[in-house]
């Protein structure tokens, strides 16, 4: 890796958290065991659509060591959702998908549950099943919500139906493009659902004192959780307590607000502590947090020099049967439809369509990864239709610095060409290659999110400090990485501070381990906090060593004057004085970048993702070698190039670009989700769930363009960890596309379907536009 | 329930022989998997991994008796591998290192899945499958011992005591098609064996049970040449035909039935031209 602009603090440290989660020493929430504890089941429905005729738990709760059974009934009659309130803790009469939680049970041991679960009595009428997205919005298609006008909903969301949250983007006068073009594209491609597969099973255990109640859970997101609890249990926040103990991954499908409450009341109902621990299977099927399936209509029309001139594009996003935080997908996927290029005249329609199908929610870079593999595969055909070379084509027209995105947004310093160079120049781009192999390129762009954010830091009277912090690790490394940035604060070394963190009694809030926020905003915060006792041992060591606070230098784990090397007093020195008089203890939240302005393009359904703040680029080129015989693909060097703004901890930002880029892999070739005609998952297990293996990870070279960004995160950072998972599936599909003679329309790219696309240009059915 | 240890063969007989419906384990790879998916329910167990007959292997001049508790990863490895290279090949394709550790060629035959790796290579090979019980024992081709997709002529209180494989000169090899590089079940797979101017051929994941393809084994032996390893590219493309022709696949959620049935043609293909490299 080459640093262009060298950081602040290239320290490549080791998580603190590693030892402990290597050698087994850290505790899982599935680790816990409390007294009295009681196993937790879930009766799901079983059938993707149908109203319930007959419920009755007596048998159930006739059965000995069953101590509560639980159903809509037993629960306030609170309706939910952070877009659209159209769901409850229980099914309400209606099942929309087949892992609706009908009812809970509590009981001594998981075999007891079990049983019990088994015993509960439901009888449905089966109701028309809503299978696919597209046909959803069709006037006649029968409703997934037939009450849906009557929900409450967030006002940006346009709803008609079964269309939950419609957004369009518009700017100049699409028609007029496309007349003047000289060449027009039109393109479909479908990508199927996928799974964000954390290796960690979700866990929840809930215990009452009182009227409190205390919830260990395996969320990315302690905060939201927390909200969840207190709306659907009517609680108030300073009574419910999240603690997360280590979590094992997350990859966005464990944000969100999910089954802490129906835990939190079977606690209640039962008197003990409950405990519920999910089976692969229900972490494939229940939670609202698959990456939505999304069917794509492109039309791109470019003038005879290669310079786009119109795009529209119509998207049809899968929401499933309830709108968890796939309210502003629409929108963000729209984003991605128009992609990181400079479009005069453009329009694109999102539609996130109801469906009777396990719920969409975020995994990692909702919509992008799809979304991008889509645009850059019509990107390729575009080129290749007025005979461009597909990365001049995109250095022709991508965004740069002080230019307009789609949207109208401006940029600053930003480093996409820079990021398309590199990855060109690191995969080695117009080499000679054998027949077999073939290097695709692709760009992408992410937003960083900017939120509120708190911490605190203490030093104590022996000198060893502690960072208290509402940000949640969920492996991307971000947490460990806040030390150091009190550390240089503080003139301390990252080994003085301690992280208390993941419990929400304790720390300030923190949106959690979402949106590649966690360094961003917390790390704002923590910075924040240490320069409020920087201040205080200035004043301290002013005192001390009889010198203008203004004078005093903070480093090396001493005071000292500056330009008085000699004048010096050790920080722990200082921190024993404090302790016995005023405190050492910061607090720092600082107030979050606003959004950028716009102008020029106008957008229905707005859910706030037309302006971004800090904009990550990326550019990846990826060498594919292709069996034509049997359609197996094999991944051969990955060169990724991104510009995230300032690395902070260079060894942790390969982590993630490593990572992002082998998911990456795995959705493009082996990861997908598809339903039987009863909307009914058929791979849901890893067994048939492919994700990718070490024996699978080709070499990945990486280089980070740093640019130390304005209106951005710490030291000018921008996010880090979902960006490299958006354009590997894209870089990828434009290799595959050479090697076959023509793009493979459907992700993931299974051995079959390219095997398919090569049956289909042998007998030449579809045109070698490549 | 009862988990019984036997440390030798006397021993696990007589207890299968009190107890002739409970489920042997020998590695667990395949067993635990079906407890833990609730597809098998388990009553008695007899552990049959520390049984030192069953852990060995013996050479006796050119055929090779294999014990069933003998490890993939043993058999990946010298001097097994240069023996049966073919099996060696897809030893090295089972599961990851831990499951080759523990799983063995006889819970493979015991499982009888027509996608276990190890299966194609031993009907090619013509291997002969040795059962005991406490009063008899019975030697079975492996054509006789499976007789359909999970299911053998194993009764209840029968052991699978190992397997027996001729170690033969002529070149022999195994391929499969998987969606990634470890951990995967095959989507089709193949085993070539050429043994004194014969070629047999085995197709696994198409079918029902291992196919052996008469039609194809009879074809490639009159029309390539064994001494100078001649085969042309018809004869090639031919073989592959008939392999095809022979395939019974399926369409399931792993792979669709044409998909399969054009794989197993590929690979027929490639193993013929390893094995007979000149045109
Ligand atoms: C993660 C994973 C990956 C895998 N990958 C592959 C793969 O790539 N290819 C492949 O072919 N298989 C694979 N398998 C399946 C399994 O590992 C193999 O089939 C292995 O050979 C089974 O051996 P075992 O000793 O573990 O069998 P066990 O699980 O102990 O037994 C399997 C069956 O055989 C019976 N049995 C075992 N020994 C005897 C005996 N001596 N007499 C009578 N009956 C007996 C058992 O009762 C049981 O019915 C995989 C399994 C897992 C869990």
């Amino acid at each position: 890796m080459t640093v262009t602009t060298p950081a602040p603090n290239p320290a490549r440290f080791i998580r603190a958290d590693g030892p402990d989660k290597v050698t087994g020493s850290g505790r899982y929430t599935a680790d816990l065991t409390l007294t009295g504890m009681l196993a937790a089941k879930f009766k799901y429905a079983g059938i993707a659509h149908g109203r319930i005729t007959r419920l009755d738990t007596t048998a159930a709760k006739a059965i000995p060591g069953v101590f509560a059974v639980l159903t809509q009934a037993d629960v306030p009659n609170v309706r939910f959702g952070p877009f659209v309130q159209d769901r409850t803790l229980f099914a309400d009469g209606v099942v929309r998908f087949e892992a609706e939680i009908v009812a809970a049970v509590a009981a001594v041991d998981a075999a007891t549950a079990q049983r019990a679960v088994d015993a509960i009595v439901v009888e449905y009428e089966l109701l028309p099943v809503v299978n696919d997205p597209e046909t959803a919005l069709a006037a006649d298609a029968p409703l997934v919500h037939t009450d849906w006008a009557s929900y409450g909903a967030s006002g940006a969301l346009v709803r008609e139906r079964n269309d939950a949250s419609f957004s369009s983007i518009a700017k100049g006068d699409v028609e007029r493009g496309m007349a003047e073009a000289a060449v027009v594209v039109r393109s479909r491609y479908d990508a199927d659902g996928c799974h964000a597969a954390p290796i960690e099973p979700r866990a929840i255990v809930a215990q009452w004192e009182g009227d409190k109640v205390t919830i260990w859970t395996s969320t990315q997101v302690p905060y939201d959780a927390r909200a969840g609890v207190c709306e659907t249990l009517e609680l108030p926040a300073n009574r419910v307590r999240i603690i997360v103990p280590h979590l094992g991954g997350g990859f966005g499908g464990k944000c969100g607000f999910h089954f802490e409450a129906h835990i939190a009341a079977l606690a209640k109902a039962a008197r003990r502590p409950v405990r519920l621990l999910f089976s692969r299977r229900e972490e494939f099927l229940a939670p609202d947090k698959r990456r939505e399936s999304i069917c794509y209509d492109f039309e791109t029309g470019v003038s005879s020099d290669g310079r786009i001139v119109a795009r529209r594009v119509t998207l049809v996003l899968d929401n499933g049967a309830y709108t968890a935080d796939a309210g502003f997908f629409s929108q963000l996927g729209a984003m991605h439809a128009l992609g990181p290029y400079r479009i005069p005249n453009l329009l694109a329609e999102a539609h996130l369509a109801y469906t009777n199908h396990q719920p969409s929610g975020s995994v990692r870079a909702p919509t992008a990864p799809q979304t991008c593999w889509a645009l850059e595969s019509h990107t390729d055909e575009v080129a290749r239709a007025i005979g461009m070379d597909p990365v001049a084509f995109r250095q022709l027209n991508a965004v740069d610095t002080g230019l307009e995105g789609p949207t109208g947004q401006i940029y600053g310093e930003i480093g996409v060409q820079e990021c398309i160079e590199r990855a060109a120049r690191m995969a080695g781009y117009g080499q000679q290659l054998p027949d077999d192999e073939a290097i695709g390129v692709a760009i992408g762009w992410w937003p960083s999110f900017a939120v509120p954010s708190g911490a605190y830091v203490k030093i104590d009277g022996d000198g060893s400090a502690q960072i208290i912090t509402g940000a949640q690790e969920c492996g991307t490394g971000s947490v460990m990485t806040l030390p150091q940035l009190a550390a240089d604060e503080l003139g301390m070394s990252a080994a003085d501070f301690q992280l208390v963190y993941q419990d929400t009694s304790v720390a300030p809030y923190d949106m959690g381990a979402t949106g590649s926020q966690t360094l961003f905003n917390n790390g704002r915060a923590v910075i924040a906090a240490a320069a409020q006792i920087a201040q205080q041992l200035r004043a301290l060591a002013a005192d001390h060593l009889e010198a203008d606070p203004a004078d005093i230098v903070l480093a090396d784990g001493q005071a000292f004057v500056a330009g008085t090397p000699g004048r010096a007093v050790p920080i722990a020195t200082l921190a024993g004085i404090a302790a016995g008089g005023e405190l050492l203890i910061g607090h720092g939240s600082g107030m979050p970048p606003g959004p950028p302005p716009i102008s020029g393009s106008t957008c229905v359904g707005d859910a706030g993702m037309a302006a971004w703040v800090a904009p990550q680029f990326s550019c990846h080129a990826v060498r594919v070698k292709l069996d034509r015989d049997t359609g197996v693909a094999r991944i051969m060097h990955v060169a990724a190039a991104h510009d995230s703004g300032t690395i902070i901890n260079p060894l942790g930002a390969e982590g993630q670009v490593q990572g992002g880029v082998l998911m990456g892999i795995g959705q493009a070739l082996t990861e997908g989700t598809g339903y039987d005609n009863e909307a009914h998952q058929r791979t849901a297990g890893l067994l048939d769930y492919k994700l990718q293996t070490c024996a699978d990870a080709p070499p990945i070279d990486i280089h980070f363009v740093q640019i130390n960004t304005p209106n951005a995160g710490p030291r000018g950072a921008k996010g880090l960890a979902e960006a490299p998972n958006v354009a590997t599936a894209a870089a990828i599909a434009n290799a595959i596309a050479q090697l076959v003679g023509a793009p493979v329309r459907q992700l993931p790219m299974t051995a079959e379907r390219v095997w398919d696309t090569l049956q289909e240009v042998a007998q030449n059915t579809i045109g070698g536009a490549a | 329930m009862s988990v019984i240890v036997p440390t030798t063969l006397a021993e696990a007989l007589a207890a299968l022989a009190d107890s002739p419906s409970a489920t042997v384990v020998a590695g667990g790879t395949d067993v635990m998997v079906e407890v833990n998916f609730g597809h098998r329910s388990v009553s008695d167990v007899v552990m049959v991994n520390r049984v030192a007959e069953l852990r060995t292997w013996r050479r006796d001049a050119d055929v090779l008796h294999l014990g069933a508790g003998v490890t993939w990863s043993e058999i990946e490895a010298s001097p097994i591998a240069e023996w049966v290279p073919a099996l060696a090949q897809a030893a090295r394709t089972v599961g990851s290192p831990q499951i080759r550790h523990a799983g063995t060629v006889g819970g493979n035959l015991g499982t009888c899945s027509p996608a276990g790796d190890g299966l194609p290579v031993l009907a090619a090979l013509d291997a002969v499958v040795h059962l005991a019980s406490a009063d008899s024992t019975r030697s079975l081709s492996f054509a006789e011992y499976m007789v359909g997709p999970k299911r053998t002529a194993r009764r209840p209180g029968e052991l699978i005591t190992g397997v027996t494989l001729p170690i033969v000169d002529g070149w022999q090899g195994y391929s499969k098609v998987g969606v990634r590089n470890a951990m995967v079940i095959a989507t089709a797979s193949v085993a070539l064996v050429v043994d004194a101017g014969s070629v047999r051929l085995a197709l696994g994941s198409v079918g029902p049970t291992i196919l052996r393809c008469p039609e194809a084994e009879v074809f490639a032996a009159n029309n390539v040449d064994f001494t100078s390893r001649v085969a042309s590219s018809e004869v090639v493309a031919q073989f592959a035909e008939l392999a095809r022709a022979a395939a019974r696949p399926i369409d399931d959620h792993r792979s669709t039935a044409v998909y399969r049935r054009h794989a197993v043609g590929v690979l027929a293909s490639r193993l013929l031209r390893r094995a007979f490299p000149n045109e």
